[in-house]
């Protein structure tokens, strides 16, 4: 066995020379290894320079020295492909004597240039790719024999973050040249922005002439920032160096301007998100150097792009009042001053003996003065928070000043709810500005405003600007602005709601009432049938009776059958109150003020809708008593919707319906409903417990005769009054213990 | 029992009191009527030709409703008439039988007078029908006893075609398209080419 060791040892041996034969570090080992660097661009860009600056920094921890020969493609002023050829062949002619070890190329351009050209370009030589779009290498096909340290170029970062550090910002424009480049970046941009999902209003500027964009960036409003793309043509031809204009646009334009390559910063633009280049030229130097070592670029693949990061320059940070705080977090900021000591150190300790001197009362003056500043800037930036919520909230939000009503100030979603424009309304009163319909509790919105009740989700019809009517929920808040007290209303726009609130408010009323809307059809039906035969049979005998010799006995059977028709119909009515009484009424033990309130629940967002408040005057130690819940509760619910219809008509502010409990003599107990309305007209006092009595139009009448109905099973009655104080009270009165069953 | 071409107004309502009482309206007014106590009883016991006008209720629980009666004459191809009877809440149904191509309906209780007028309207109707059909019938029984060379004449002449162009596609001599111009004539009761043409317009764009 010892002898296969030597064997396999031996055999390795060989193998690792055969390898090392093969390789191409092999050849000419006595040269330094040449890496041809192949530049997409030209010489003079920035980004070049700084990757190349990257690029020599990684290899030089090279163990020997290399060679590096650059070369520039200068994409944007020779793009076609017949100049490209004739760059081909000047590079095979140039570096045939001393072919390159590595091919590293940069920029999509180029890396298109190579592929194309693979075979006529030292085919075996392994190639880097660098500063490419990591999709797009991702969707072409893979080049042999080569790696790739991929980027991205991507606005979604500060799409993101920046919204959330500075909630003011609410507008971008987007900025590209008329490159190719510039355009392909303009198309990626947009699609970061649909990814992103942004808040943020975007607007684009792609191929415009210089003068035009500048004058574009000099008007945008406050509330905007510049995202610069890239610019290497202008639509006259003429090529450019981006950051050149990006210093031209920043020191025109009238807000901050953002960037997305750190090469960017320096001269104007206020900050960037990026990887910086010499990062990246470091990144692919160091995939160079493990090829120059001997590792295949296959093994190495294609590297995902790094992560870019916030930069920021101080000077223009000062110049835009944005505070540190509010960038996002591991930003970082370039271009600080050089502190006090560093830079005025013999100033500084000549003057300390002067400072010692007064010390007490200037430390004393500079503290405070720091704190007040300090102080201010929370507030100023605790307000721009709150602008920013206002300005910013899909809600409209008014403020209204207590004392005379009118309107202190609205946001833009108040304007488009209403159609009226924030110079149109301010300083004039809710009413004024024909927001209300009026007729309606208009005045009684204001006078509302005045009463101390805060709404929450009080629903009001208002006339927009071009007559449509929509249907808001208000709640209000009451704050002091200035020291003066106002009221915030907020409100949103729930008219396409309505309907689907009026479905389930069905759904939340007691299921007895809702069959009764069923039965509804089917009792109308039951009753027009020999209505209707009434009718037609006198019809007939009119017309009998017309004749000559009128049939008598034809006539008195019509007669006959008319009465019978009748007996019918009085019969359907009189089965409808009788569906109480048909032995179904059941008995449990029930707790007057639970019943109380859990039937005030089920109607409290109708009350709080029609801004109605629910009052309770419960005895203590009420006695038990035994009834059917389900039928209770539906007595009480008709008596507590019709309270809410009989306030209709008088303020908001007013509209309150009490609920009473109280014990009686005689182991009876009382419940009352009362309301604040206009009370019951004297003359219907005596009808209002009749079926088919009703004054509402599109009442059924059949309410209150019911809640008698089931009144009486229960051994008890119900009886109404008004009120001395206004408005009316029902009271439903129950004994205790349920009689015998008649 | 009526002649079968005398005009019925046919009733069809399952209330026993409400379809007495119709009846006897309608009788009282002069009218020939039958009735029917469900849609079934009114199919099973239907004469032919259906001549009139159909009143249903639109709802008659516990069998075919009227609107499925109105589907089934329908699919067999019956234009009687129909005159609906809703009561309180059937606005849905009544507007679906009017889509369905029902002449008219009319809500419960119904007032005498409207009703007589509406049944009276719908027989005007029918019977408007019922003789521009027959015309229709007679043309295409008339046109359906040509011979083929007649018929191919016929479609030719009233296209326009004058008898010598007519012989040269058909091959024959002028002669003969003479002969059979005559015969068509006489067969399809035309007095002249325009009775011809319009006799032909009738018919339908089936004629040619």
């Amino acid at each position: 066995m010892r002898m296969a060791g030597v064997m396999t040892r031996c055999l390795g041996a060989a193998v690792v020379c055969l390898t090392l034969a093969a390789s191409p570090q092999a050849r000419g080992s006595d040269a330094p290894p040449r890496i041809l660097l192949l530049f997409s661009h030209d010489r003079l860009l920035p980004a070049n320079i700084e990757i190349e600056k990257g690029f020599r920094d990684a290899l030089a921890k090279h163990s020997a020295p290399v060679d590096i020969c650059s070369e520039f493609l200068d994409i944007v002023r020779f793009p076609d492909e017949a100049q490209q050829e004739g760059l081909m062949r000047y590079l095979n002619e140039r570096y045939a004597a001393r072919p390159p070890q590595v091919i590293v190329v940069l920029g999509p351009q180029g890396h298109a240039f190579v592929a194309a050209n693979r075979q006529q370009l030292f085919p075996d030589t392994p190639v880097v790719i660098g500063a490419v779009d990591a999709d797009r290498i991702a969707s072409e096909p893979v080049l042999p024999n080569s790696a790739a340290q991929t980027a991205q170029w991507t606005v979604a970062p500060i799409l993101r973050k920046l919204p959330k550090c500075r909630p003011d910002l609410r507008k971008v424009l987007l900025v590209a040249g008329d490159a190719p480049f510039d355009h392909n970046w303009i198309e990626s941009a947009m699609a970061d922005v649909a990814e992103t999902e942004t808040p943020l209003e975007v607007t684009v500027s792609v191929g415009e002439d210089l003068d035009t964009l500048r004058r574009k960036v000099a008007g945008l409003p406050d509330d905007s920032v510049v995202v610069y793309l890239s610019y290497f043509l202008t639509p006259d031809g003429i090529v450019t160096i981006p950051r050149d204009i990006g210093n031209e646009l920043a020191k025109a334009a009238s807000v901050p301007v953002l960037g997305s390559y750190d090469t960017f910063l320096g001269d104007g633009v206020t900050g960037v998100c990026a990887v910086p280049f010499s990062d990246e030229g470091l990144a692919i130097g160091e995939i160079t150097l493990r090829l120059l070592k001997g590792e295949r670029a296959d093994d190495i693949g294609i590297l995902p792009p790094a992560e870019p990061r916030f930069i920021f320059d101080d000077r223009q940070l000062r110049r835009w009042d944005w505070d540190a705080d509010d960038l996002p977090a591991g930003s970082e900021i370039r271009f600080r001053p050089p502190g006090l000591w560093e830079a005025h150190r013999g100033a500084v300790l000549g003057g300390t003996a002067v400072l010692l001197l007064q010390s007490g009362l200037i430390t004393g003056l500079v503290l405070a003065r720091r704190r007040q500043k300090h102080v201010e800037a929370r507030l100023r930036r605790s307000e721009g928070r709150f602008a920013g919520i206002f300005r910013g909230s899909p809600s409209g939000i008014a403020i209204v000043r207590d004392a005379d009503g009118t309107l202190v100030d609205l946001n833009p979603a108040w304007e488009q709810l209403t159609g009226r424009s924030r110079s149109e309304c301010v300083g004039r009163s809710l009413l004024d500005t024909g927001f209300l319909i009026e007729g309606d509790p208009a005045e009684r919105l204001e006078a509302f405003l005045h009463s101390g009740r805060q709404l929450r989700g009080y629903e009001q019809r208002v006339l927009t600007a071009n007559g449509d009517e929509r249907l808001l929920s208000l709640s209000t808040e009451r704050i002091h602005l200035h020291e003066e007290p106002c009221h915030v209303v907020m409100a949103r726009d729930v008219t396409g709601q309505r309907e689907a609130n009026e479905a389930r408010r069905q759904l939340a009323r007691s299921s007895r009432l809702a069959m009764l809307g069923e039965m509804t059809a089917s009792i109308a039906h039951e009753v027009n049938q020999p209505l209707g035969a009434i009718l037609s049979n006198a019809d007939a005998a009119g017309l009998l009776l017309d004749r000559p010799e009128p049939p008598l006995d034809a006539v008195r059977q019509i007669l006959s059958d008319i009465r019978r028709d009748d007996l019918r119909a009085s019969e359907v009515i009189r089965r409808v109150r009788n569906l109480v009484r048909r032995g179904e009424t059941r008995r449990e033990p029930l707790e007057i003020p639970r019943l109380i309130h859990e039937t005030a629940r089920l109607l409290d967002d109708s009350a709080r809708k029609r801004g109605v408040e629910i009052g309770f005057e419960l005895q203590d130690d009420l006695p038990e008593i035994r009834a059917d819940r389900g039928q209770l509760e539906q007595v009480l619910l008709n008596l507590m919707l019709n309270a809410m219809d009989a306030m209709e008509a008088i303020p908001v502010a007013r509209r309150r319906i009490t609920l009473r409990a109280s014990r009686l003599p005689e182991d009876m107990v009382r419940i009352t409903v009362s309301d604040c309305g206009s009370g019951i007209d004297p003359g219907h006092l005596d009808r209002l417990f009749q079926s088919f009595f009703t004054t509402k139009s599109e009442g059924m009448g059949l309410g209150l005769a019911l809640s008698r109905s089931i009144a009486e099973v229960h051994g008890g009655g119900i009886r109404a009054e008004n009120a001395p104080s206004g408005g009316a009270d029902f009271h439903l009165e129950l004994p205790i213990q349920l009689p015998a069953h008649p | 029992m009526n002649m079968p071409d005398t005009p019925v107004v046919h009733l069809v309502d399952d209330d026993d009191s409400l379809r007495t009482a119709l009846g006897r309206l309608l009788e009282a007014a002069g009218m020939s009527m039958r009735s029917y106590a469900s849609a079934a009883d009114f199919l099973l016991q239907r004469v032919e030709p259906l001549r009139g006008c159909l009143v249903l209720d639109v709802r008659m629980p516990g069998g075919p409703g009227g609107l499925e009666l109105q589907q089934a004459l329908v699919r067999q191809g019956e234009t009687l008439p129909l005159i609906f009877l809703t009561g309180h809440g059937d606005i849905p149904m009544s507007v679906q039988a009017m889509k369905a191509g029902a002449f008219d309906f009319l809500t419960k209780p119904v007032e005498g007078e409207r009703f007589l007028r509406t049944v009276r309207a719908a027989l005007d109707e029918e019977a408007r029908r019922w003789t521009a059909g027959r015309r229709r019938r007679e043309l295409a029984a008339r046109r359906g006893s040509l011979t083929p060379a007649e018929s191919e004449v016929f479609t030719r002449v009233v296209d326009g075609l004058p008898n010598k162009a007519i012989a040269a596609e058909l091959g024959c001599s002028e002669r003969t398209v003479k002969a059979h111009r005559s015969q068509v004539m006489a067969k399809m009761g035309a007095a002249s080419l325009a009775d011809l043409v319009q006799a032909a317009g009738e018919l339908g764009p089936l004629a040619g």
